[in-house]
C-alpha cells in the first residue's frame, strides 16, 4: 500500500517537475546568448539574435510553481475520519493514519525524492548547456570566418546547416536570416573580379600589341638607311643605272657594297667610332633559310614583286593573245 | 571637246561580244551590258497556215515552246554536229549541213539583235568544243561573220578560266549539251592535243533518261522534251536526294511516276567519261604541276550543275591521287563573260589584223 502510495507521488511529481525543466534551460540558454552578443558586433548580434531568436521569443509555458499549495494538492476521493478503523477479512485491524500526518509523510518523501532528482536534472542541464554554448562559440566563429572571406558565397541555408549540424537543440533559423545586401558578399562577387582581371589582362595585352607595332614601325622606318638583307653584294652592271646620282646611296656617306665592288676597292669594316655613329637596324624577322611566303617583306621588295607579277601576267597576256590571234588567222586562211 | 567630235569618237568605240554558241543554249554578253540567252534552235512554220498564224518565218526563244506544234525545230549543234564532229561522221546529208548552217546563221543573228551593239567596229570571240575541226569551227565562223568585222573562236574551256583568272594551274571541265571538255591551263593557249574532248553530254542524258523511263513505264507516254524537264528538274547524281515524282500521262490520263532511280542511273552516263577525260589529261601534262592540276578542278557548263556531281567526281578522282572540285556560280554566262573579257583584252592592232585578213579573204 505504501509501496503503491509512494510511485504515484513519484509519478505525480515528475509531471509537475517536467516543465519547470524546458523552461529553465530555456531560460538558460537565453542568458548565455545574450552575454555572447554583447561580445560581438552588431552585424554579427543581430544573426545570432535570428539564429536564438525563435527560442528566446517563444512563449515560454505558464511557470508552475516548485511547491504547490496545499490546497491545491489533490485531495482524495473521500475523507476518512481521524482514528477511525476497520476490520480485514482476516479479523486483522488495521490502523488508519490521520489526513494530515499522510500529507506530512507523503511530503517528506517527495521531497527526498525530489531533490536527488532535481539535482540529478540539474547536473544533466548544465552539462547539456555548457556544450549547447560551446556549439555556439564555434558557430559564431565559423559566421565570423564565412562573413570575413568575402569571395565566399554565403546562403542561409548554408548557415542553417551549420547550425543544425552544430547544434541540433536550435531550430533552424532560416526565416530570421536576411539576405545580405551588400555587393562583397553576394554572389556577383567572383564574377566582378573575374571581370575585372579579363579587362586587366586585355588591356596589358592592347598595350604590349601597340608597343610591338609601334616598334617594328619605327624598325620599318629607319630600314631604308640599310640595304635589305636579301640584296646581293655584287649587282650586274647591266641592270646598274647610267647616273651615278640615281645609284641607291647609303646615308653618310656609305656606299653600297656592290659600289665598293664596282671600283675595285675592298670592303672594308668601318672604325669604331663610324660604327657606333650609325644606329644598327634593327633585324627583321626573316628567316632567309627558308622558303616562307609569309615572311615579312619591305615596302621595296613588295613593290618590286607585284611590278614583277604584273610584267609576268602581261607578258602572258601578250603571249596568249598572239597565239589566239595566230591560230584565227590560220583558221581564217584555211576558210579562205 | 566639240559634241559632234565626241558622238563621232563614241560611234567609232569598237563593241564587243563575248559568245557561248552552246549546243542547247546560245548565250551572249556585250560590251554595253546587255546580255541574253536562248535555245540554240529556230523553229520553222511548217506550212503556209502556221506562218500566216506566225507572222514570220522563223521563230526564237521562248515563243518556241509556245508554237511548237506549228513548226519544225532545227537545232544545228544537235549532239554536237557541226560543232564537234564532221557532217560526215554526223551522218548529215549535204542538205540537211545546208539547213543547219542556215539556222545557225539566224540564231546568231538574233542574239546579237538581242544586246543592240551600237555603231562602231564589232568585234567577238565565240567559244567552241575544245577539239572542234577545222570544218565546225567555219561552221562559226560562217554563221558569226555576216554580223562582225573579226570574229575569234576560242575553246570554251579556257574561255571559262579566262574569266576567272584562273590561267594556270587550272583543270577545267566543261560539260555541255553536246560534248565534255577537258582543258588543263599552263599560262599558255592549251594545243588541241592537249586537251580531251567526248562527244558526251546532256543531250546523251535526256536520250538515256527517255528510253529508261521507256523500259520501266512502257504504258507511259514520254517526248524527249518531258525527259529533259525532268532531268532539269530532278537531275542528281547523289543517293541522297528526294523523290522524283513526276506525271505522264498513261492513255491520256495524267498518272505520277517514281522515276528517282532512273534519272540518278540517267545521270550518272556523264560520270565516267569526265574522270576518264580528266586522267587522260592530267597524265599528258607535267608530272610537277599534275597535282596542282588535280586540286583545282573546275567544272562549267550546264551538266555541272546536276547536283551532288562534284562530290561524286572528287570520289572518282581519289584513284588518280585526290583532288577537289568546285564548280561556277553563273553556269549559264560563264564562257560568254570569259569571252567578252577576252575580246576586251585582246590589242586593237590584233583585231586589225584579223579584220583586214577577212577583207582580203571575202
Amino acid at each position: 500500500m505504501w509501496t503503491k502510495a509512494t510511485v504515484i507521488c513519484l509519478f505525480l511529481s515528475a509531471i509537475v517537475s517536467v516543465p519547470e525543466t524546458v523552461v529553465g534551460q530555456q531560460q538558460m540558454l537565453g542568458t548565455d546568448h545574450l552575454q555572447l552578443i554583447e561580445i560581438r558586433g552588431k552585424q554579427r548580434r543581430d544573426r545570432i539574435d535570428g539564429l536564438t531568436g525563435v527560442a528566446r521569443t517563444a512563449p515560454a509555458p505558464a511557470l508552475e510553481p516548485l511547491n504547490p499549495p496545499r490546497s491545491t494538492a489533490r485531495q482524495p476521493a473521500y475523507d476518512l475520519h481521524p482514528n477511525s478503523g476497520t476490520l480485514t477479512p482476516s479479523g486483522e485491524s488495521i490502523e488508519f493514519l490521520g489526513m494530515e500526518e499522510l500529507q506530512a509523510l507523503i511530503q517528506s518523501s517527495i521531497d527526498a525524492s525530489r531533490v536527488s532528482e532535481a539535482q540529478a536534472k540539474w547536473n544533466s542541464i548544465e552539462q547539456k548547456l555548457d556544450s549547447n554554448l560551446q556549439d555556439i562559440r564555434q558557430l559564431s566563429q565559423r559566421i565570423e570566418s564565412v562573413s570575413q572571406t568575402p569571395s565566399q558565397s554565403v546562403s542561409s541555408g548554408t548557415v542553417a546547416s551549420s547550425i543544425s549540424h552544430l547544434a541540433p537543440g536550435i531550430p533552424r533559423p532560416e526565416a530570421q536570416i536576411t539576405p545580405t545586401s551588400s555587393p562583397l558578399q553576394s554572389s556577383a562577387v567572383p564574377w566582378l573580379t573575374l571581370t575585372l582581371s579579363a579587362f586587366l589582362v586585355s588591356l596589358f595585352a592592347l598595350t604590349l600589341s601597340a608597343y610591338r607595332l609601334g616598334l617594328s614601325r619605327a624598325s620599318h622606318l629607319d630600314r631604308p638607311t640599310a640595304p635589305p638583307q636579301h640584296v646581293p653584294t655584287t649587282v650586274p652592271e647591266q641592270y646598274m643605272p647610267e647616273s651615278s646620282e640615281l645609284r641607291p646611296r647609303r646615308t653618310r656617306g656609305l656606299a653600297w657594297p656592290h659600289e665598293d665592288a664596282k671600283a675595285g676597292a675592298t670592303v672594308l669594316p668601318l672604325p669604331v667610332s663610324q660604327q657606333e655613329e650609325i644606329p644598327e637596324p634593327l633585324a627583321p624577322n626573316i628567316d632567309l633559310s627558308t622558303d616562307d611566303s609569309a615572311t615579312i617583306l619591305s615596302f621595296e621588295t613588295f613593290s618590286d614583286q607585284h611590278r614583277d607579277e604584273k610584267k609576268q601576267k602581261q607578258e602572258v597576256n601578250s603571249a596568249l593573245m598572239a597565239q589566239i590571234l595566230q591560230d584565227n588567222l590560220n583558221l581564217s586562211n584555211k576558210a579562205s | 571637246m566639240p559634241a559632234q567630235n565626241k558622238d563621232v569618237l563614241m560611234s567609232n568605240k569598237p563593241q564587243c561580244v563575248g559568245i557561248d554558241f552552246g549546243t542547247f543554249k546560245t548565250s551572249i554578253v556585250a560590251s554595253n551590258g546587255n546580255r541574253d540567252s536562248i535555245m540554240t534552235a529556230v523553229g520553222l512554220p511548217k506550212d503556209h497556215i502556221a506562218r500566216g498564224m506566225l507572222g514570220c518565218d522563223e521563230v526564237f526563244g521562248d515563243r518556241i515552246g509556245q508554237v511548237r506544234t506549228a513548226v519544225n525545230l532545227v537545232r544545228p549543234f544537235d549532239c554536237g554536229a557541226l560543232k564537234y564532229t564532221d557532217s560526215s561522221a554526223a551522218g548529215l546529208s549535204a542538205d540537211e549541213v545546208n539547213r543547219r548552217c542556215k539556222a545557225a546563221k539566224s540564231i546568231m543573228g538574233e542574239v546579237v539583235r538581242r544586246v543592240e551593239l551600237g555603231t562602231g567596229p564589232r568585234y567577238a570571240v565565240i567559244g567552241a568544243p575544245s577539239q572542234a575541226s577545222d570544218e565546225a569551227k567555219n561552221v562559226i565562223l560562217q554563221a558569226a561573220s555576216p554580223h562582225f568585222d573579226a570574229v575569234m573562236i576560242v575553246a570554251e574551256p579556257f574561255c571559262i578560266a579566262y574569266g576567272f583568272g584562273h590561267l594556270v594551274g587550272t583543270l577545267v571541265v566543261d560539260i555541255g549539251a553536246g560534248t565534255i571538255d577537258v582543258c588543263p591551263m599552263f599560262g599558255t593557249y592549251p594545243k588541241p592535243d592537249q586537251q580531251y574532248s567526248a562527244s558526251v553530254g546532256g543531250d546523251a542524258v535526256d536520250r538515256e533518261l527517255l528510253s529508261l523511263i521507256q523500259q520501266a513505264h512502257p504504258d507511259a507516254q514520254v517526248t524527249l522534251n518531258m525527259a529533259r524537264q525532268f532531268k532539269e528538274k530532278f537531275g542528281t547524281v547523289s543517293d541522297d536526294q528526294e523523290r522524283a515524282v513526276v506525271v505522264m500521262p498513261v492513255e491520256g490520263v495524267p498518272t505520277e511516276f517514281d522515276i528517282t532511280d532512273i534519272i540518278r542511273d540517267a545521270c550518272r552516263v556523264l560520270v565516267e567519261p569526265i574522270i576518264e577525260g580528266i586522267h587522260k589529261t592530267v597524265a599528258m601534262s607535267d608530272p610537277e604541276f599534275q597535282a596542282q592540276l588535280r586540286g583545282n578542278i573546275l567544272l562549267g557548263g550546264g551538266g555541272s550543275q546536276l547536283r551532288g556531281l562534284d562530290r561524286l567526281l572528287e570520289t572518282g578522282v581519289e584513284k588518280l591521287g585526290g583532288g577537289k572540285v568546285t564548280r561556277v556560280n553563273d553556269c549559264l554566262y560563264a564562257g560568254a563573260a570569259g569571252a567578252l573579257k577576252l575580246c576586251m583584252a585582246m590589242p586593237a592592232e590584233n583585231w586589225e589584223q584579223l579584220r583586214s585578213q577577212n577583207a582580203k579573204a571575202a
